[in-house]
């Protein structure tokens, strides 16, 4: 309802700024105008946001903000580091306290605004639409007053948020703007005055002028004064305010404004004056803003709880990357909200490295390992802090990424086929931009078809030049070249039974979870030795 | 002004929702404070409630607990104006309950509630009135005339009419609703309030179509139920704050019943026990405050009440003069009276301090600021450190609630451990306690504590012994007496040891 209400409601407005004159936004938060344009690439690969756990995140951000649609802002990876730098630098700016509250209270005041548009897309009944729209351009007016007042005082570094200051100021001083809040306020004046009384005799309602008739409960209150031993008890009821007018109050509106002629004639003519009086510039940036606020909301709690997030170093053409403290964001948030721990991971591909090869016992942080990979490269390129101490990372062209999961195909021989299709068409998308990751592909088939399939794609992924992850129980793939690092999950020595999440750089053995086991019954060369 | 009824205190009320002071608990148990409220309670429930509370919160002036005596004096002599105020005020309350039962859900609900109420509370006060100027007119004490003067003044004859005609009004409010409202959000009616509707009419410039219309009508046709609906729920709204007014009007006729109940319902209760007493042929007293300066007591046959109540058989009541002394100390036989004579101190104090009478042919006793006891629990003699800590832990707990004037009432305490110790150790607490002030009776049958005490030299001490005939038989009498260390009947005290070496052996 809200949402078809209000996108209704901004699209009524939109179109009518367009009726006077097409106005491009004259400034973005999301990349500076005023440079090369930036398309951006968008993640469209369901399977890939899927496989990386991103779906889960980006719902997560865009709950409760459905109607500012900002589905494609999350999905959309910037192409280039300016970008990246632009956006990073207003998440800078948002981390000053004042500057993020500054812009929340902006944020709620607009959606006020967009619910009043809303109310009148939906009601046709022009006393009451004419309300709505008086009040939506006083929250206009004020919303945008106030952030430039809050904005002048606090210390901005971003060209996006200094950009906006900018235009704030210039939009809030035109004698358009001021001839709108000073109308609107007049109007609202007159309104004010109007007093009326409406007298029901059964089914007969009569609407009157006011005349100062004496308060009933007063009266009562001052007859009765004299029994009252204590604080007085309260008989209000709850009443539901129903959101629309009744049929009764509808009636009972025309009559007052058939009353009060005066006022009501000034509402409708201010109307039709105003009509699409919101800048479009502002309702793009106010859109914008809900991209920054959303994410901030959203890693709050995860900081709160100590989790740190860092702004990376990107580059289109990095040849090697290294991050301290990674973690999955949206486990994280899951993890978080039940008051657990979440534990990070270091990596880092330097010099000829290429490829994590990661293995170890299962449930043991694999996969999301692999996935906190992915997301960083996706967040980067969003030009969001991302889950980290440190981390510098490439900005890639493409994420490819192939998951194996078990419901796919039953039959064990399609899901080779498919898996096989799958990585065909990777190899064909990679680029020495792109980043790579395969969890447990060709699991379905033999060891030994898994090892020859698994190598040739590993070969063919470092001759390609592509930066990846490859989650494998084939422990031979993490030695294959000089272009592989080994990375291990590991367990609790003192109870193989933990699962620590904790994936180390370390050489596959495959015997660290056996050895730890043994240990705990007692069966080590050292512990027989000793007995 | 507020119309309010002060029968137990010259300028206040008791709030029947306060909890009782602390440590009210231990006195219930310690004086047998239930006994005395059952026969107060004559079988009703509230003023059982009321009489708790009411002793309970001892009065700490002289001068509250002589204008309580004034009342009391009163409501003996004219008991059946005191009965009729009582069934008044049951009557509003009982009557009102019946009207409201089910909560309502809407204004118009409540408001046709809040006016039967009225119906029935409005010849309740007219009755009250005439009760008030019947017999109670001549009553002479304090609290008696300042009620009777309140009630003639506040509800006189004109401001009955009144309310009369208000209630009147409240009747036509169920048919016609004027609603005053100012312009909200959306042009919605909002800051609805119920007015008081007015004469002014159409004039008839305006009727001949002449000059501009000063009001506009539309009727809701008797089958559209949705406009029906929608108007009464527009009506709802724009009676709820007045409503609110009616059903607070009501609220506070019913409420100063209520504190009427609760007044009377103790002198009623005291009344109860007043004929329960003299019905045991027990001699009934009013006690005499002494100021704080003049500290101790001294009686005469003084009883414990609730012995009276509980045993059909004569009880011995004691002499006892202690005038100027801070600290009371009674050794002597087990099962002597002791205890009963410590709680029928404890208990003729309570009395005393909630402006009753006393089970005495005289009782005088300084008023305390608090009364406190600890009487011991459990097995007397028996040695655990389970009890011990337990009881300290109470000991604390109660010397904790003492200030400067207040009593302490003893019983055996530190009889968990042995005699050494707990005598060393309710030494020094009862010391202390003397020299912040406060005022300690104390039964104990450590003969070392009672000697060590002997010899305090701040206070003036007096011992007290339960008295022992020559052939070893109990009156369960007490008496002045320096405490013996062959007091404790040595066939008891055989038997304690030989219980003590026979558990030793096992």
């Amino acid at each position: 309802m809200l949402t078809a209400g209000a996108t209704q409601g901004s699209a009524g407005v939109g179109a009518a700024a367009r009726g006077g004159e097409a106005r491009p936004p004259a400034l973005s938060l999301l990349q500076d105008l005023s440079g090369p344009f930036d398309p951006g690439h968008l993640e469209s690969d369901s399977d890939t946001l899927d496989d990386l756990g991103l779906s889960q995140v980006v719902d997560g951000l865009t709950k409760g903000r459905e109607d500012w649609d900002l589905r494609p802002l999350f999905l959309t990876r910037a192409t280039s580091v300016a970008t990246v730098r632009y956006r990073q630098a207003v998440f800078r700016d948002l981390e000053n306290e004042q500057v993020a509250d500054a812009m929340v209270g902006f944020c709620r005041s607009m959606t006020g605004y967009r619910e009043l548009l809303g109310r009148i897309a939906r009601r046709r009944h022009a006393p009451q639409q004419g309300a709505w729209f008086l009040e939506a351009a006083e929250v206009y007016c004020s919303a945008l007053r106030e952030l430039a007042c809050q904005l002048e005082t606090l210390e901005l570094d971003s060209a996006g948020l200094l950009g906006w200051r900018d235009f704030l100021l210039g939009l809030t001083t035109s004698t358009q703007f001021s001839d709108l809040a000073r109308e609107a306020a007049s109007i609202r004046e007159q309104l004010d005055r109007v007093q009326y009384l409406v007298e029901v005799v059964g089914a007969r309602v009569t609407v009157r002028r006011f005349m100062g008739e004496a308060d009933y409960g007063e009266e009562l209150r001052a007859m009765f004064a004299r029994f009252q031993q204590g604080e007085a008890r309260s008989h209000l009821f709850q009443l539901r305010v129903p959101p629309a007018l009744s049929v009764v109050e509808e009636r009972v509106l025309d009559l007052v404004a058939r009353l009060f002629p005066e006022p009501f004639a000034e509402v409708q003519r201010f109307w039709s004056v105003h009509r699409g009086f919101a800048d479009p510039t502002v309702l793009a940036v106010e859109r914008e803003l809900q991209f920054y606020l959303s994410y901030r909301e959203f890693i709050e709690p995860l900081r709160r709880a100590r989790l740190e997030f860092c702004y990376p170093h990107v580059e289109t053409d990095a040849r090697s990357e290294r991050v301290l403290g990674g973690f999955d964001l949206g486990l994280a948030v899951r993890l978080a909200q039940r008051g657990q721990q979440v534990v990070t991971n270091d990596f880092e591909l330097a010099g000829e490295e290429r490829l994590l090869i990661v293995s170890g016992p299962n449930q043991g942080g694999k996969t999301t390992l692999a996935r906190s990979f992915g997301q960083l490269h996706h967040l980067a390129g969003l030009g969001c802090p991302v889950p980290g101490r440190e981390a510098s990372l490439l900005l890639c062209d493409e994420l490819l990424t192939h998951f194996d999961r078990e419901e796919r195909l039953e039959d064990l021989r399609g899901r080779l086929e498919d898996d096989l299709a799958r990585v065909e068409e990777i190899l064909g998308r990679a680029t020495a931009r792109s980043v790579v990751i395969l969890n447990e592909t060709f699991g379905s088939a033999s060891l030994e078809d898994g090892r020859r399939l698994g190598e040739a794609v590993v070969e063919r992924l470092i001759d390609r030049g592509v930066l990846g992850v490859y989650v494998t129980f084939i422990e031979e793939l993490s030695s294959l070249s000089p272009a592989t690092v080994s990375m291990v999950s590991q367990v609790d020595p003192g109870d193989p039974a933990l699962r620590t999440f904790r994936v180390v750089r370390q050489q596959a053995d495959g015997l660290a979870y056996a050895m730890a086991l043994a240990e705990r019954h007692g069966l080590t060369y050292s512990q027989l030795k000793r007995s | 002004m507020v119309l309010t009824v002060h029968l137990l205190y010259p300028d206040r009320g008791l709030d029947p929702k306060t909890d009782p002071p602390p440590g009210s608990a231990d006195l219930e148990a310690d004086l047998g404070l239930d006994g005395i409220w059952k026969a107060m309670a004559g079988g009703d429930p509230f003023v059982l409630d009321v009489a708790r509370r009411v002793t309970l919160h001892s009065l700490t002036t002289e001068e509250v607990i002589r204008y309580r005596q004034g009342v009391l004096r009163d409501c003996l002599a004219d008991q059946k104006s005191f009965e009729e105020l009582y069934s008044l005020a049951v009557a509003a309350i009982e009557g009102d309950r019946r009207i409201w039962g089910l909560a309502s859900r809407r204004p118009a609900h409540a408001l046709r509630r809040a006016t039967q109420s009225l119906d029935l509370l409005l010849p309740l006060l007219r009755r009250l009135r005439q009760v008030i100027e019947g017999s109670m007119s001549g009553l002479p004490s304090a609290g008696v005339r300042s009620m009777v003067s309140a009630v003639r003044s506040d509800l006189d004859d004109a401001y009955l009419a009144g309310l009369d005609s208000c209630v009147q009004g409240l009747h036509r409010l169920s048919e016609t609703q004027s609603i005053s409202a100012r312009l909200g959000p959306g042009n919605q009616g909002t800051e609805l309030e119920l007015r008081v509707p007015s004469a002014t009419r159409v004039g008839w410039a305006e009727r001949l179509g002449l000059g501009e219309r000063s009001q506009y009508s539309f009727q809701i046709a008797p089958r559209d139920d949705a406009g029906l609906q929608a108007l009464a729920d527009l009506v709802d709204r724009g009676i709820n704050s007045g409503v609110e007014a009616v059903a607070q009007a009501a609220d506070h006729v019913l409420d100063f019943f209520s504190v009427l109940r609760f007044e009377v319902g103790f002198y009623l209760g005291c009344r109860n026990l007043h004929r329960a007493l003299s019905d045991a042929g027990t001699s009934l007293c009013w006690p005499e405050p002494l100021s704080s300066e003049e500290p101790g007591l001294r009686c005469r046959a003084l009883v414990d009440a609730g012995l009276v109540l509980r045993a059909p058989s004569p009880v011995v009541g004691n002499d006892i003069d202690a005038t100027g002394c801070r600290l009371l100390v009674v050794t002597g036989a087990n099962s002597g009276g002791k205890s009963t004579f410590l709680r029928s101190v404890g208990l003729a104090q309570l009395m005393l301090q909630a402006g009753m009478f006393v089970a005495a042919d005289s009782f005088a006793a300084m008023v305390a600021t608090s009364v406190q006891s600890h009487f011991v629990r459990g097995e007397e003699g028996e040695v655990d450190t389970g009890r011990l800590d337990n009881d300290l832990a109470r000991l604390a707990e109660a010397v904790g609630r003492l200030n400067r004037g207040a009593l302490l009432l003893l019983n055996e305490p530190l009889s968990a451990t042995n005699e050494r110790e707990g005598s060393e150790i309710a030494r020094q607490v009862i010391s202390a306690l003397l020299e912040e002030g406060v005022t300690v009776i104390l039964v104990t049958h450590f003969f070392t504590l009672a000697t060590a005490l002997r010899g305090t030299p701040t206070v003036p001490v007096l011992h007290l012994i339960a008295e022992r005939l020559a052939d070893g038989r109990r009156t369960y009498r007490i008496r002045v007496g320096d405490p013996m260390p062959s007091a404790f009947g040595s066939d008891l005290l055989a038997r304690f040891e030989l219980v003590g070496e026979a558990g030793r052996q096992t």
